[in-house]
């Protein structure tokens, strides 16, 4: 929480006028992320956060939160050539301590709390950039009220009182089942922040949102919408006895179903930008299918942790090659223009193409082993019927990050066309996070159960 | 471990795909066929040595198990030497993971208590103060037991790794072993190893690309094609040698990226990208099923989940997994399989994609690639699901498939107008027949299934090529043919031959191939006697299509002139046509590579 409260508090300074106007402001509020990302690995604000009471200090807050600084100081890093119409430095840090806030919440106020801040952050950023902010408030709005009705279900069917200490008291509700069910759909389905539709629709239905803030939204949403979701069902798990399993149904079909249905989305879209939105959205629901799965031994979280990673890594490096595809088309990313990119840049092209294919689950790259870890818990946990669906969708987001590489490498015209040339920095980036892919793809273990 | 070949074997295409991008441009096609001359001596080495006394690799499979016993030992915090060399011993045993290990935890852990407790009676006579001390020590080493009671517990996962590579290293005769542990928790593993039918297709493989690349022609796109063609080989290596199921799969999907992009973006038909789609679609959904049943295989391995093949081939021989799994499980894996043979229903991709896509990638794609279907039977669905492939009711149901299969593509052989259309319905042919052969479950029938499979991917790829070097001269169809026997007789010569053998016409490897099909299934009596004559009558329809074929050729007639083979090209179909004529002659020089493999097979589905 205090991380929360340093970056919450950075963020407001950023904002106001004298430092949002400064061209240093976005390597100071680089550098203060990479410091608190310092504090967080060394861990030394955990005791504080213990004392309080309502905020927990554990693996899953770490990491969401590392992976929310890493996506801040990425999405500064890439917004670094445009500043004319770049997303404020402070509102990002904002955003980030929304995040944060809402990871570590380990009670449905103060999850509600990190929504509502999360919910100011984005609404700033978005309308830097340009969007109209009444779908957003409107979804965000409904999103929240659903979160808050659905934790409170959930509290009365098991007489309990925080996300991770739920406890059956006398006399639970004979509906339990049912209003489990009822209860997680709503928490889950309609929050905002972990990107499953139909909450996660505004998202969707943006259109102006430029190509570095959407990889810090796809990356860091879903991790941070996910860990007060992820406190809740462990603790459900245990309950089974009592409130049953249908539950666990109900949120893996609205996963598959959510993957199913933005996907087909994705397939639609003539906009690059768009297109990988919609497959970002759909990658995202995986979070909620593993909530489902992860019954207790089957190790799930380091299933999510690796599928947290792949797309941390997918998002960042799909965000800088389209940054650099805006700055060399003015903010124009349809499809047609990348006719060809194979041709004028192959690294490019391959990056683009294979970033893309690390949301599917394409072999030996970081985001194929959390798929497959998800798939076996969901056989384990007797949702066979759903991983047949589960691996149909993923192989369709495949096929859509194909037949855009297909397009990539589609040649217009004979001869050598003129080449294009990314920023080296970009370049460099592009090239580490590919290596990362490989890398966790020949290595998972590094992540999933090292951490 | 001693070196590790195959590895070099997968990861060489690889490295010269990287050569091939970094080379100038007029260098890219010669790198790329070094590497492949490079990875084809390495495949025939390890062909022609499969059968060599076997004691060096058991020898270095052992090795390679006992380097899992070492660092189980490690991490079990056992670091006393005697300690070392009693688990050693009694680890080393025929059953590691038998009663006496468990026992010898169990004692170890009672030893540690039964010393502590002796020192606590001896300072009995002491003070309070003492006696209290004695006793936090002894809560200590109780902990310190219990640490590693939970140590041992890893040891045993280990040694579960190590029972399943030993045993089934030793029992299936494999070669040229490379085992890593590589999520112990999902029990993946880098598992590669040779045997008798993996050796073969490895050779076919790097012979096509070797072929394949060197008819790739100048221009712009050679670059992309030869990387791509190269990962391509690296893919369908890989899915040879695996002998995980999670490795192989990896494998299985790799080699449909590169496919695909080869038909989308190469320098076929102006309906490419629709071909593309069509041969992707069903490839992906098939995989889907494929992974399904693998992992509902791997979770019902009793001893926790394994994707070892090996360790699950002996699990299903000795009825561990129950026939509604092993039913269900087959219904994914055949059809995997099927797609890619390409049996009928499921043969749609093929004709579009012979038609539009480029000559390199039609030709990898029918010679190499279709094998993985055939390997995939073989290395997995019929081990895998042993009940269910000797049952009597599903022998019959794919005895009717296998015949379906052989006769549409016979009949639509006769009615082919197109050249690349006639190839695809003798692929569909030899791809039914293949499926006969294996469910006869006989020596002769494997074998011939086997020989007529190779000799198909040499001449199907020979074929595709050729008709690439039709296509650049003008001729597509077969009106086009008319008198190509006078302007370009050495070009319609090679063309023949190549045909003919694929129509099983005496001569060729596929013939030979083909009649010990016959022979076996004959013999094994397990196929309905009705379904023989429609197969008969289906392959006897080919060779009728290929002469109507070859009467286009010596016609009078025609647009003369075409241009001649020239010796570019001729140095990459006439190595195919020599080669599948030489199988014809010499079989023996694939089937006694395949001996020991066949034997075992065949041992493992009969016990």
């Amino acid at each position: 929480m205090l991380v929360a409260l340093i970056l919450a508090l950075l963020g407001v300074l950023l904002l106001a006028p004298p430092l949002s106007t400064n061209a240093r402001t976005p390597a100071l509020a680089a550098g203060v992320c990479m410091g608190m990302g310092a504090v967080v690995l060394s861990g030394r604000l955990s005791l504080f956060d213990m004392v309080t009471g309502l905020w927990a200090q554990d693996a899953a807050t770490d990491f969401a939160q590392l992976v929310a600084l890493a996506a801040t100081v990425l999405a500064i890093t890439l917004q670094r050539d445009r500043p004319h119409d770049a997303v404020p430095p402070g509102a990002l840090v904002l955003a980030a301590a929304g995040a944060c806030a809402l990871a570590s919440a380990t009670h449905a106020a103060t999850a509600i709390a990190g929504e509502a801040l999360l919910a100011v952050a984005l609404g700033i950023m978005l309308r830097a950039a340009g969007q109209e902010l009444a779908g957003l408030v409107w979804t965000c709005g409904v999103g929240i009220a659903a979160t808050l009705a659905g934790a409170g279900v959930l509290m009365w069917v098991t007489h309990g009182a925080a996300l991770d200490r739920i406890a059956i008291g006398a006399g639970a509700s004979p509906r339990g089942p049912l209003l489990a069910g009822v209860g997680v759909l709503l928490c889950v389905g309609l929050s905002p922040f972990t990107l499953l539709l139909p909450g996660g629709v505004w998202l969707g239905r943006s259109r102006r949102i430029p190509a570095a803030l959407l990889g810090w939204i796809l990356s860091v949403l879903p991790i941070a919408g996910t860990i007060p979701c992820w406190r809740l069902t462990r603790s459900l798990h245990d309950l089974e006895a009592v409130i049953g399993s249908e539950w666990r149904s109900v949120l893996a079909a609205l996963a598959v179903i959510s993957l199913c249905a933005s996907t087909w989305q994705a397939l639609r879209q003539r906009c690059l930008r768009r297109l990988w939105c919609w497959l970002g959205i759909g990658n995202a629901s995986l979070f909620a299918f593993g909530l489902a799965a992860g019954a207790p031994g089957a190790h799930v979280e380091a299933a999510l942790a690796g599928h947290a990673c792949a797309s941390l890594i997918a998002h960042a490096g799909a965000g800088a090659v389209l940054t650099m595809a805006e700055g060399w088309w003015g903010g124009n990313t349809r499809l047609q223009r990348f006719v060809g990119l194979g041709q004028r840049n192959a690294f490019l092209g391959v990056a683009l193409g294979g970033f893309l294919g690390l949301l599917s689950a394409i072999p030996f790259t970081a985001g194929f082993f959390p798929k497959l870890h998800l798939m076996l818990a969901g056989q384990r946990g007797g949702l066979t019927w759903l991983v047949v669906p589960m691996a149909l969708g993923l192989t369709w987001v495949g096929l859509v990050a194909l037949r855009t590489a297909r397009v990539l490498f589609h040649v217009k015209e004979k001869g050598r066309a003129e080449p294009l040339v990314g920023s080296p920095g970009l370049t460099l980036l592009v090239g580490l996070l590919g290596c990362a892919a490989l890398g966790l793809g020949v290595r998972p273990l590094t992540v999933a159960w090292g951490y | 471990m001693s070196f590790p070949v195959l590895s070099l074997l997968i990861g060489l295409p690889l490295l010269t795909a990287l050569c091939v991008a970094a080379a100038p441009r007029r260098w890219c096609r010669w790198v790329a066929v070094g590497g492949s001359v490079l990875g084809l001596g390495l495949g025939l080495w390890a062909f022609l040595d499969i059968e060599r006394d076997s004691a060096a690799d058991l020898q270095a499979a052992y090795e390679a198990s006992g380097g899992i016993l070492e660092r189980a030992l490690d991490r079990a915090g056992l670091s006393d030497p005697d300690t070392r060399e009693v688990m050693r011993d009694l680890l080393r045993g025929q059953e590691p993971e038998s009663e006496e290990v468990r026992d010898a935890l169990e004692a170890l852990a009672g030893v540690r208590t039964a010393l502590l407790r002796r020192r606590e009676v001896v300072q009995l006579g002491q003070p309070p103060v003492e006696v209290e001390r004695a006793e936090q020590g002894l809560l200590l080493a109780r902990a310190r037991v219990a640490e590693l009671t939970a140590s041992f517990e890893s040891l045993r996962l280990d040694l579960r790794e190590f029972r399943r590579v030993a045993y089934g290293v030793q029992r299936r005769g494999f070669r040229r072993i490379e085992y890593r542990a590589w999520i112990p928790q999902l029990g993946v593993s880098y598992f590669l190893a040779l045997d008798g039918l993996s050796a073969a297709l490895v050779c076919l493989t790097q012979l096509i690309a070797l072929l394949v690349i060197g008819g790739v022609r100048r221009g712009n796109h050679v670059r992309r094609q030869c990387v791509l063609l190269l990962c391509l080989q690296a893919g369908l290596l890989g899915v040879f040698l695996s002998l995980d199921a999670v490795l192989l799969f990896n494998f299985w999907v790799l080699s449909l990226l590169p496919a695909y992009l080869m038909v989308a973006t190469g320098r076929g038909g102006p309906e490419r990208a629709g071909a593309a789609l069509r041969f992707v679609i069903p490839h992906a959904l098939s995989s889907v099923g494929l992974l399904v049943a693998l992992g509902a295989l791997a979770l019902h391995a009793p001893d926790g989940p394994s994707f070892n093949l090996l360790a699950l081939a002996e699990v299903a021989a000795r009825e561990g997994i129950s026939p509604e799994l092993q039913r269900l499980a087959f219904v994914g894996l055949f059809v995997g399989c099927a797609v890619r043979l390409p049996l009928v229903p499921l043969h749609g991709w093929i004709g579009a994609l012979q038609e539009h896509a480029s000559a390199p990638a039609s030709a990898m794609v029918q010679g190499a690639f279709v094998k993985t279907g055939v390997f995939g039977l073989l290395r997995f669905t019929w081990p895998l699901c042993p009940d269910v492939v000797t049952s009597p009711g599903v022998v019959t149901a794919l005895g009717v498939v296998a015949g379906v299969t052989v006769v549409f593509a016979g009949l639509t052989s006769l009615g082919r107008r197109r050249l690349s259309r006639l190839l695809t319905s003798l692929t569909i042919l030899h791809g039914g027949l293949f499926v006969f052969a294996l469910v006869s479950l006989t020596p002769a029938s494997l074998a011939g299934g086997l020989l007529l499979s190779v000799t198909h991917g040499i001449a199907a790829a020979g074929v595709c090529m050729a008709l690439g070097m039709l296509r650049r001269r003008g001729v597509e169809r077969l009106p086009h043919c008319a008198g190509l026997a006078h302007s370009a007789p050495r070009l319609a010569l090679v063309t023949s031959g190549l045909f003919l053998t694929l129509a099983l016409v005496p001569g060729g490897g596929a013939f030979v191939g083909g009649l010990l099909a016959l022979y076996g299934s004959w013999q094994s009596g397990l196929i309905e006697p009705w379904i023989a004559p429609w197969v008969i009558a289906g392959l006897l329809m080919s060779p009728a299509a290929v002469y109507l074929l070859l009467q286009r050729f010596w016609a009078r007639g025609g647009d003369l002139p075409r241009g001649e083979l020239r010796a570019a090209e001729a140095s990459v179909i006439t190595p195919a046509l020599v080669l599948s004529v030489f199988l014809g002659l010499h079989p023996r020089l694939l089937l006694d590579g395949v001996h020991t493999w066949l034997h075992g097979f065949l041992q493992l589905l009969t016990d």
